[in-house]
């Protein structure tokens, strides 16, 4: 399971790269318009309408005070200084001071609180967003949670929604005090000197403009640094996960050689874009200065015939920043826009997912106390997709108490049957039925109740051992826990642990061992006492010692109670009261461990195919391929012998004998020695699949032929 | 200050272009004052009651003077950063290969200890922290000082009193600044910390949906969520109100001082007119833009500061790699390794990861050169570790291991492990062509070899059916492989090392039924005249084998051949029959199935 899926906190450069390429190419596959996302993005704002109209007007008194600032300025080189001298004191100036202090104090609550509503309104409704994506992760068709998916979920309730923050929070309102400022610059500036307006926008766009094209080449260049370190950290990972095989080999040398190579190039593209950045520094000042002297030379002539004033000229250098600074962001608007569009985008798809079955309503709702535990599947067909069913008109009873086993290859549909049962999803035609009431009926968390489920990957939380084992019940006390420790085997080990009951179970549980994780699974659904109990898989990943100790466990968790066991290891399922082989959607064979293996079918091969050293009947092996795996040709020319194919050996030792039996019975045999010998050169070519089919059926007939009366 | 100088040494290496780069630093400070004084002479001419003539006598030189200056000290600005980054870059080159090259000879214990993520971490992350203290920190510190002393030097030559006024915001908007960094700092980390507990929820319950939903768990879940949220959204408010009140009030602070200078030196204007001594508007313009000069690197200051003790910190986690030795290292006599026979001995061996808590105990053990040795025993039985020890990824507590008759640990490591062929249980599978990743032990090989090799370990139809063959890219960048797949290269690449001791730890865990045993059929062969220790969970693997051996607790409990432990009737005996009896028994099944 993908325990190590999802960006990590701690952003690494490739990481960062990753997930550049991943937004840029995300980006191309918008589904939805714009505005149909804007809008939706809106009614999340609505429930702070006053908060955003706050903001709106703080914004724009902000974008106003900052013409006021160059304006003060002015006045007090044109008008206060020239009437300080022609009056001869400066007491003037005393009254123009306390006006800027007053105008700079406002200017700070304004911004103060301009950043604070920001920050409130764009959090709130993350944080509302961040609720509702994990409502419906918790409520969500479990058909989303396909393995591999688990970091594409986590990076829309985090990365996303992050993105969104921002937006939301200042992208969106501060275009309005942006426009707001950059108009309210350009109408000052030409009120106050259209002649130096004039030439600014003759200049300026020199000064502003050409670093505002250039930085995209030094953009790349920083993107090329980028892509090398995240190269190099690639490689480092690489060679530092894989030490221990890099040193089984011998391969140090050759190693330290790759590494200093990408090294070097990660040094090389960062002084390429150290020297790039460089003449980018040169041009914008060269432009900068030719733009400052070009406005001097002007200024100082328009000053000396008058038309100009020594503070417009002052004020006018302060608008100008005023302007084009706020002109950018407007510029850069749109691919923020863009990429929060984009991100709006994910979120609402996984807020739309489809959710997992309805409750009934109100008044057909049934809420179960204690059940008995009789569980009916009633001619149920189901498909994840309706056109192509995974099960096929189901007919089972399953009686209180009960041990049923469900048997089949990979993808018969065993796992979809306790899909249904747990109603992750709804039959499309039949019914289920607990205790006689139609699984529709019944209230999800009433039903659920009643079911324990231990899975193959024993999913553990991150907690202590102690909160894991009470995960179901929290209310249970530490007794009770340790009780349901002990009836499965679990509390010897966990007395070991440095901690007991109180060790934290790491990150991917690695301080405990999957025996041991599952140890702790089944304590966990003990304690809840579930009157159905399912487990799927729930010893496939453990070693034979481990499943020695677990089978204790696993028998006292079983007792009296339903039970529904799935397991590839039919050592497991042979004490079932009830043995159902599912194949290809169906149930093809239903009994006892003895009886089935007393009919010769599917189950029986499957039993067999326990063994390693019995070959699988070929339908099986074709099945279970990988559609990119072709047909093996086994390449070993020689007589399987040894522990191998020991069960062939025996299989090849009991038609041997019972073609003696016969014989001297007095059949005919001659076929069966032809036969025997043809199963010979099978083995002998390695052949190894047909010839354990034809021992097989000619086993079967040879045994078959005793019952016959004799001619 | 210890961890400061052995960085420094790495960067004395360069110490005549750092030098040079520090030099261009002054001159570029210098450079950049001189504009603004050919502006003030401009602005001077301006004050009124001007002279017209004296105003066009000036502009020329000094539109002249400013280009001249800003081109120079573009030019020698463009000449020192890239001085400073290139010197930079080359220490944190030195550095990462030194780093590297302490990496590849640490011992397995080390990786045992330590985290992938840590170590990456310290290789890139932390090195950048100390580029950026080489690179910007001691430039910065330069270049406040210089712009600093030059800057008071030209504003103390205009007017003191002016002076003293530009300087008044420096403790404040430093103290701020710092207090902001202080602020922030833990709740920035707290935030880091958050956000990653949202994470874990996240995955968690994805991953353990159905396990949630079962336990009817989601409301807990939920409320923990909310929780979790809930903290980060206060976090968040906690750090946008700093953010607003600090900067805010630097702004607000250099905002007061200049409407002072306004209102000082308007008083001084009005008060100096006409007279000798006369404050002109120029003089009043070049304090305005002083005093922002001279605060700016202040707001840089406590970032600097900042950035040193992080980079110390930094520096401190880097030579903690560098000078851990490696715990398994030749010794200085070690002789080179003769090809060898294969005869391995274990003599009295006992061994733990930490030494209090030996994990094998007191193992004695003869195979000879040739033989097959299975190893079988619970998890955490210690049978991983005993085939560790072979080619000495650690180092036996006591006792001794012999191949050939020579002490391991008196050999050459690399002509030991040449010798040995191991196919660890961590499988790993490196990003390049599959041809690479069998080759990996032998970058030379045929691709006749590989192709063998591929064989042998019932790899090569696979491989064939791939687009690519040989040549398909596998792992991170390339297709993913199944664990069994994956499983069967590492068996190739093991086989085509084509050593004496060949090692399986547990390798076919994830191959299926079928394969294995065609690939043990494949082995059976390949294992011919040469010393073999397999690892694995399944029975029937083991039961060929020339020596079984039991291991519990990390002792040897029973050893012998498969009859022989049969007839013992101990743990190998049991398990041999939950196994195998339930085989037996359908065998008799069929066998009376006629009566």
């Amino acid at each position: 399971m993908g325990w190590h899926g999802g960006p990590p906190p701690g952003r690494g450069p490739g990481w960062r790269h990753d997930r550049f390429t991943r937004r840029e190419e995300e980006k191309l596959e918008r589904k939805v318009s714009d505005i149909v996302l804007l809008r939706r993005l809106m009614t999340y704002l609505a429930p702070y309408k006053r908060r955003v109209i706050a903001l709106t007007s703080l914004m724009i008194g902000a974008a106003i005070m900052s013409l006021v600032t160059p304006l003060m300025t002015k006045i007090v080189l044109d008008r206060f200084i020239p009437a300080g001298i022609e009056a001869g004191k400066t007491s003037v100036l005393n009254i123009w001071l306390l006006a800027m202090v007053a105008l700079l104090l406002a200017q700070f609550g304004l911004s103060y609180g301009r950043q604070y509503l920001i920050a409130w309104v764009g959090n709130k409704t993350i944080y509302q967003l961040r609720e509702e994506m994990v409502s419906q992760i918790q409520e969500m068709s479990i058909r989303y949670f396909a393995e591999g998916e688990t970091g594409r979920i986590m990076s829309r309730v985090t990365n996303d929604a992050e993105q969104l923050s921002y937006f939301l929070g200042s992208g969106l309102v501060s275009v309005v005090s942006d426009t707001i400022a950059v108009v309210g610059a350009l109408l000052l500036m030409f009120t106050l000197s259209l002649q130096l307006t004039l030439l600014s926008f003759a200049v300026i766009p020199v000064m502003f403009l050409v670093p505002f094209f250039m930085r995209r080449r030094i953009r790349k260049a920083w993107r090329q640094t980028r892509v090398k370190i995240a190269g190099m950290t690639s490689v480092l990972q690489e060679t530092v996960s894989g030490m221990k095989v890099v040193q089984a080999f011998t391969r140090e040398s050759r190693d330290m050689e790759t590494f200093n190579a990408v090294n070097l190039e990660t040094v090389r593209a960062r002084l390429r874009a150290t020297l790039m950045a460089g003449l980018f520094r040169i041009g914008v000042g060269l432009a900068q200065v030719v733009g400052t002297v070009a406005l001097l030379w002007y200024s100082a002539i328009q000053i000396v015939n008058g038309t100009v004033t020594f503070g417009t000229f002052v004020a006018f250098q302060t608008l100008l920043m005023n302007f084009f600074r706020p002109l950018m962001t407007i510029a850069n608007f749109y691919n923020d826009f863009q990429s929060a569009m984009a991100g709006a985008e994910r979120v609402f798809e996984l807020l739309d997912t489809e959710r997992e079955v309805e409750e009934a309503p109100e008044g057909e709702l049934v809420e179960l106390g204690e059940v008995r535990g009789e569980i009916v599947y009633d001619h149920v067909t189901f498909g994840y997709d309706p056109r192509t069913p995974v099960l096929r008109d189901i007919n089972l009873v399953i009686r209180p108490k009960e041990k049923v086993a469900l048997v089949g290859p990979t993808g018969a549909g065993k796992t979809t049957m306790i899909n249904l049962l747990c109603r992750f999803y709804d039959p499309q035609e039949g019914s289920i039925t607990l205790d006689g009431y139609d699984l529709r009926k019944i209230s999800l968390r009433s039903l659920r109740k009643q079911m324990g489920i231990v899975l193959q990957d024993p999913f553990l939380f991150q907690g202590t051992i102690k909160e894991n084992i009470k995960y179901g019940r929290p209310e249970a006390t530490d007794e009770e826990v340790i009780e349901a420790a002990k009836a499965v085997n679990a509390h010897e080990f966990i007395m070991k642990l440095p901690q007991g009951y109180e060790t934290v179970v790491r990150e991917g549980a690695t301080n405990l061992s999957v025996g041991q994780r599952q140890l702790i699974t089944f304590a966990r659904a003990l304690l809840v006492d579930p009157k159905i109990l399912i487990l799927d898989e729930a010893t496939s990943s453990v070693d034979p010692y481990t499943e020695l100790i677990i089978q204790k466990g696993l028998e006292r968790l079983l007792k009296d109670r339903t039970a529904i066991i799935i397991a590839h290891r039919l050592s497991t399922v042979r004490n079932a009261d009830k043995i159902v082989v599912i194949d290809n959607g169906r149930i093809v064979e239903m009994g006892r461990h003895e009886e089935l293996l007393e009919k010769g079918g599917l189950y029986t091969r499957l039993y067999m195919r326990q063994f390693r050293d019995l070959e699988e009947p070929e339908e099986l092996t074709a099945r279970q391929r990988g559609a990119g795996e072709p047909a093996q040709r086994p390449s070993m020319g020689r007589r399987p012998r040894g522990a191998g194919p020991g069960a062939l050996r025996g299989k090849m030792m009991e038609l041997r004998r019972l073609i003696k039996e016969r014989e001297a019975e007095g059949h005919d045999v001659r076929e069966f020695k032809e036969l025997s010998r043809s199963i010979f050169a099978a083995l002998r070519r390695g052949d190894v699949n047909s010839a354990s089919r034809k021992l097989d059926e000619a086993i079967e007939r040879l045994r078959n032929l005793s019952n016959k009366p004799q001619t | 200050m210890g961890n400061f100088i052995r960085l420094m040494k790495y960067v004395a290496r360069y110490w005549y272009l750092f030098a040079l780069g520090l030099g261009l630093i002054v001159i570029y400070r210098y450079l950049m004052v001189v504009p603004g004084l050919a502006t003030r002479r401009v602005l001077n001419a301006l004050t009124p009651p001007f002279d017209p003539d004296e105003v066009f006598r000036i502009l020329p030189r000094a539109a002249l003077t400013i280009i001249g200056a800003s081109i120079l000290s573009s030019v020698v600005n463009f000449v020192q950063m890239y001085l400073q980054s290139y010197v930079s870059q080359k220490t944190i080159y030195n550095l990462r290969n030194d780093l590297f090259n302490a990496l590849i000879q640490k011992s397995f214990s080390f990786y045992d200890r330590s985290r992938v993520g840590d170590i990456v971490s310290r290789v890139t992350s932390d090195v950048d922290r100390v580029r950026r203290m080489t690179s910007f920190w001691i430039n910065q510190m330069i270049s406040i000082v210089a712009g600093f002393v030059i800057w008071i030097g030209v504003l103390l030559s205009i007017n003191p009193w002016m002076t003293i006024l530009c300087l008044l915001p420096a403790p404040f908007v430093f103290l701020i600044t710092n207090r902001y960094r202080k602020l922030s700092r833990p709740i920035f980390a707290e935030q880091r910390r958050v956000f990653a507990e949202m994470n874990i929820f996240l995955q968690q319950n994805i991953v353990g949906t159905r396990v949630v939903r079962i336990f009817g768990q989601e409301k807990r879940e939920k409320k923990r969520f909310t929780g979790i949220n809930r903290r980060y959204f206060d976090l968040q408010l906690e750090m946008a109100k700093i953010r607003a009140l600090y900067p805010g009030l630097n702004t607000l602070i250099m905002g007061v001082v200049t409407a002072l200078i306004y209102w000082l030196g308007g008083r001084l204007i009005i008060v100096t007119h006409g007279t000798p001594m006369e404050f002109k508007w120029g003089d009043l313009m070049i304090f305005v833009q002083g005093m922002s000069s001279l605060m700016a690197p202040l707001r840089f200051l406590s970032f600097i500061v900042g950035s040193y003790t992080e980079a110390m910190a930094a520096a401190a986690r880097i030579f903690e790699i560098l000078d851990t030795e490696p715990e398994v290292k030749d010794k200085p006599d070690a002789v080179p390794l003769p090809p060898v026979k294969g005869e391995v001995v274990f003599e009295n061996v006992t061994f733990g990861y930490d030494p209090d808590r030996p994990v094998l105990k007191n193992i004695n053990l003869r195979v000879r050169p040739g033989e097959t040795v299975a190893i079988l025993g619970p998890t955490g039985s210690g049978k991983s570790t005993l085939l560790y020890l072979i080619p000495r990824f650690y180092d036996v507590t006591s006792g001794r291991i012999l191949i050939d008759g020579y002490d391991i640990r008196d050999v050459k490591l690399k002509s030991l492990r040449e010798q040995i062929g191991i196919a660890l249980q961590d499988i790993y599978i490196f990003s390049a062509t599959i041809r690479e990743n069998i080759a990996y032990g032998k970058p030379d090989a045929t691709m006749e070899e590989i192709v063998a090799a591929a064989k042998a370990a019932q790899i090569h139809d696979f491989i064939m059916s791939l687009p690519d063959g040989y040549d398909t890219v596998v792992g991170e960048r390339g297709i993913t492989l199944s664990g069994g797949q994956k499983q069967r290269i590492t068996i190739a690449r093991t086989l085509l090392k084509d050593p004496r001791i060949l090692i399986f730890d547990d390798t076919t865990s994830f191959v299926d039924t079928e394969t294995e045993y065609k690939i043990q059929k494949a082995l059976e062969a390949l294992l011919k005249g040469r010393t073999a220790f397999i690892v694995t969970q399944r029975l029937s693997a083991i039961k060929n084998a020339d020596k079984i051996v039991v291991l519990k607790d990390g002792e040897i409990v029973e050893c012998g051949t498969h009859e022989e432990l049969l007839a013992k009737d101990g743990i190998y005996a049991t398990i041999y029959r939950t196994q195998f009896a339930p085989r037996e028994e359908i065998l008799a099944r069929r066998m009376g199935g006629g009566e």
